[in-house]
């Protein structure tokens, strides 16, 4: 029977760089172009290591004298001769060397994501500049609803250009970390996070603002505003995540989620009108909307009353509140 | 140059030896009757806060503002008032009675004053002199000439009007005339000799309940503070806003405006040649601001009304304009986190005789007198393109019943032509 073994090369998270079928022995393993085994190592010697087939069927690694010689990669004891066990893993000069059998069991095939993975699609350039350029055209055309005074035409670009700088200098920050794990920065698929989460933030809260108008009131809506948010900024950390390439993906999801709620609960809470020391001030719900006044939700002047009722009684329970400290 | 020097020293030395040695003699006559106020914290060896006081009787009774004792009326746990004398000796004193309203609160010290004023009615005419007396700043007392120019017109409750310069310290020291009649205390300056006297009618109002027979000293100050308020407003916001309100049209809108003849009024139009839109405002309050603690000032009633228009801006544009002066509300009076608790909001679309108007709600609620509220109402009119209204009712330091009520009449009185 003829005996079979795998040699691979490691990277630094385990997984085979470079991976070698021998089925003829003696065979050796080192620097010199000579080898079966070929690695590209400082610190490995021309011909470092032999693996020799016995009498008996064992197949045995040993070193050649090498300067370095052959160590355990777990623990780092040297080894000048052992039995080679499928999966065994050992370390020569830098490299780690993993020695498998053909029979080595494998675990099941990962499931592909199911909801496409956004952040690789962003690595299409096409696709990551059409989501930029379509951003900056909502953000154009808000800015344009938004500015009146007569230096409307400057405020607009001025606006545009510095919110795209913004976004910028935020996906080249994560592009710095792509680089720095991947080896790719990927600064559009970045840019493109960025400014696409900003364009579904904005088209968002004007969607949630005429809600609003139409129907004020509803107790559903903070809620709904919290969800979204944190939602649309978990996807964001997600697909930055994603793109440097950092962590493994369960790692990446709950730490992208559990960054988006921390952020999303700062935004919702009134960390920021607590600093003053002054009574805050009226955080009403101001939503107006250019059309479909006709089809919001209406109450008469004594429904509104009775809805002003409930605003007493939660400053009654503030008042009650600050008279039990 | 010595000719200039002559003639500045010389000319008006006449008229000046003159009042100065009436003034000086009012001085040295009426000093004995003058005292300093202080309160101070138990434990703090020092004072915590300083006013003026005088004597209205021989058994020490004692009169000062409100606003020099406010804080032995909000913690009489923690502070109590104590009086310097003319001759400098620190007297004990009880805090009998206030009148949160004009600004005036009763003591009684421990001590029989060689002298004393007599309260009465005065009548005075415009450019009257008027001596004021009480500590500036803790200098020492010391005395103000200056002259009664009336009643202010356009207040709820009567202030004189005295044309000279009070200083922080002399709250609460009596403003007299040559003679030693007593025209009204010391209490307040807009600075630039615009000062303000609360009239002696209301200090022998004040005199008398304390001095009545069967007045008992309320065991909460506070309480009572809090009862007099709630009189005044049930007299102050009577009748607003009901249907013979005067109102005055803008544009398409028809507002309420002036609820009563104490409120000032204030229209302005911008309509700046390179903005796209016009701005119509229009502005009705009251002057009439209760001091109740250093962190908080109440009483004021406020209106406006703003009318913006645009001929130029789309729909979506002016709409983005709109909402944000509707959303852009603040509150009238200001208040620290220890008075009022935060305030808290509710929101509809109101429909009224065929018109929508986008209203807000907004209360926050008084910590130490329960039952008065910070209220504002905030309303958007609803259904033009092209223009809107944005209108708000300030209401401060009123009860629940009195702020729906007066709200209810302010938004039946908002209508507008489609």
């Amino acid at each position: 029977m003829e005996r079979v073994i795998f040699v691979e090369v490691l990277d630094r998270r385990n997984q085979a760089s470079a991976r070698t079928r021998l089925s003829a022995f003696p065979a050796t393993i080192g620097r010199a172009y000579e080898n079966d085994v070929l690695l590209d190592d400082r610190y490995v010697d021309p011909v470092h290591a032999r693996l020799v087939l016995e009498g008996d069927g064992t197949l045995m690694l040993e070193d050649g004298g090498s300067r370095n010689g052959i160590r355990d990669a777990a623990t780092g004891e040297p080894i000048s001769r052992v039995t080679v066990r499928s999966g065994m893993v050992v370390r020569l000069g830098d490299t780690r060397l993993r020695l498998v059998e053909p029979g080595h069991p494998v675990p099941a095939a990962l499931r592909e994501p199911r909801v496409g993975n956004l952040a690789l699609a962003l690595r299409r350039p096409g696709l990551a500049w059409s989501v930029v350029f379509a951003g900056a055209l909502v953000l154009a055309v808000g800015g344009w609803l938004g500015s009146v005074g007569a230096e409307w035409a400057t405020e607009l670009l001025v606006g545009v250009v510095a919110a795209m700088l913004l976004l910028a200098l935020w996906a080249g920050a994560w592009a710095f970390a792509s680089r720095i794990f991947t080896g790719h920065a990927r600064f559009v698929a970045h840019f493109a996070v960025a400014v696409g989460t900003m364009t579904v933030v904005s088209l968002a809260g004007a969607l949630l603002g005429v809600f609003r108008f139409l129907w004020p009131g509803a107790s559903l809506w903070p809620l709904l505003g919290f969800v979204a948010t944190a939602a649309v900024l978990t996807v964001m950390f997600h697909s930055h995540l994603s793109l440097t390439g950092a962590l493994g993906s369960r790692a990446r999801r709950l730490a992208a989620g559990a960054v988006a709620l921390l952020l999303t609960t700062v935004i919702y809470t009134d960390v920021f009108d607590d600093l003053g020391g002054m009574s805050g001030g009226l955080d009403y719900d101001g939503n107006l909307s250019p059309v479909g006044a006709s089809l919001a939700a209406t109450v008469s002047l004594d429904e509104l009353l009775d809805a002003a009722d409930d605003v007493r009684v939660k400053v009654d329970s503030l008042a009650r509140e600050s008279a039990g400290k | 140059m010595a000719h200039l020097v002559a003639c500045a020293l010389f000319l008006p030395v006449p008229l000046a030896a003159q009042e100065s040695s009436t003034t000086a003699a009012a001085f040295r006559r009426f000093a004995e009757r003058v005292v300093k106020v202080e309160i101070a914290e138990h434990g703090a060896a020092a004072k915590a806060s300083l006013g003026s006081g005088f004597f209205v009787d021989g058994d020490g009774l004692l009169v000062t503002n409100y606003h020099v004792v406010a804080e032995v009326v909000r913690e009489p746990g923690r502070y109590a008032p104590r009086v310097v004398n003319a001759a400098g000796d620190t007297l004990v004193a009880e805090l009998l009675g206030i009148d949160v309203v004009h600004d005036l609160a009763v003591l009684r010290a421990g001590w029989t004053p060689p002298s004393w004023f007599a309260l009465s009615n005065v009548e005075l005419d415009q450019g009257d002199r008027v001596l004021s007396l009480g500590h500036p700043r803790d200098l020492g007392l010391s005395i103000v000439e200056g002259t009664w120019n009336g009643l202010l017109r356009h207040t709820l409750y009567p202030k004189i009007h005295f044309s000279g310069s009070l200083n922080p310290g002399v709250s609460g020291g009596p403003a007299i005339l040559p003679d030693g009649q007593v025209v009204g205390v010391n209490v307040s300056t807009e600075g630039n000799e615009i000062s303000f006297l609360v009239p002696v009618d209301r200090v022998i109002d004040l005199v008398d309940r304390v001095t009545a027979q069967d007045y008992a000293r309320p065991d909460s100050l506070l309480t009572e503070a809090a009862s007099q308020i709630r009189a005044y407003q049930d007299l102050y916001l009577n009748g607003l806003f009901e249907p013979d309100v005067p109102s005055v049209t803008i544009g398409r809108y028809r507002v309420p405006t002036r609820p009563a003849s104490w409120f000032k009024c204030w229209g302005d139009a911008s309509r700046e040649p390179d903005e796209p839109y016009e701005r119509v405002t229009h502005y009705c309050g009251t002057d009439d601001y209760l001091y109740l603690s250093e962190g908080q000032w109440t009483g004021v009633v406020e209106v406006t009304h703003e009318v913006l228009s645009t001929d130029e801006l789309n729909r979506f544009r002016f709409y983005t304009l709109y909402e944000t002066n509707f959303a852009s509300g603040s509150p009238a009076t200001w208040a620290s986190e220890s008075e009022v608790t935060e305030f808290r909001c509710t929101t509809r679309n109101l429909e009224r005789e065929g018109t929508r108007l986008r209203t807000a709600i907004c209360a926050r609620g008084f910590r130490k007198l329960p039952g008065l509220y910070d209220v504002v109402v905030r309303a958007a009119a609803l259904g033009a393109p092209r223009d809107g209204l944005v209108t708000s009712l300030q209401l401060s330091g009123v009860t629940w019943e009195n702020a729906t009520r007066v709200a209810r009449n302010f938004l039946e009185r908002i209508s507008w032509s489609e």
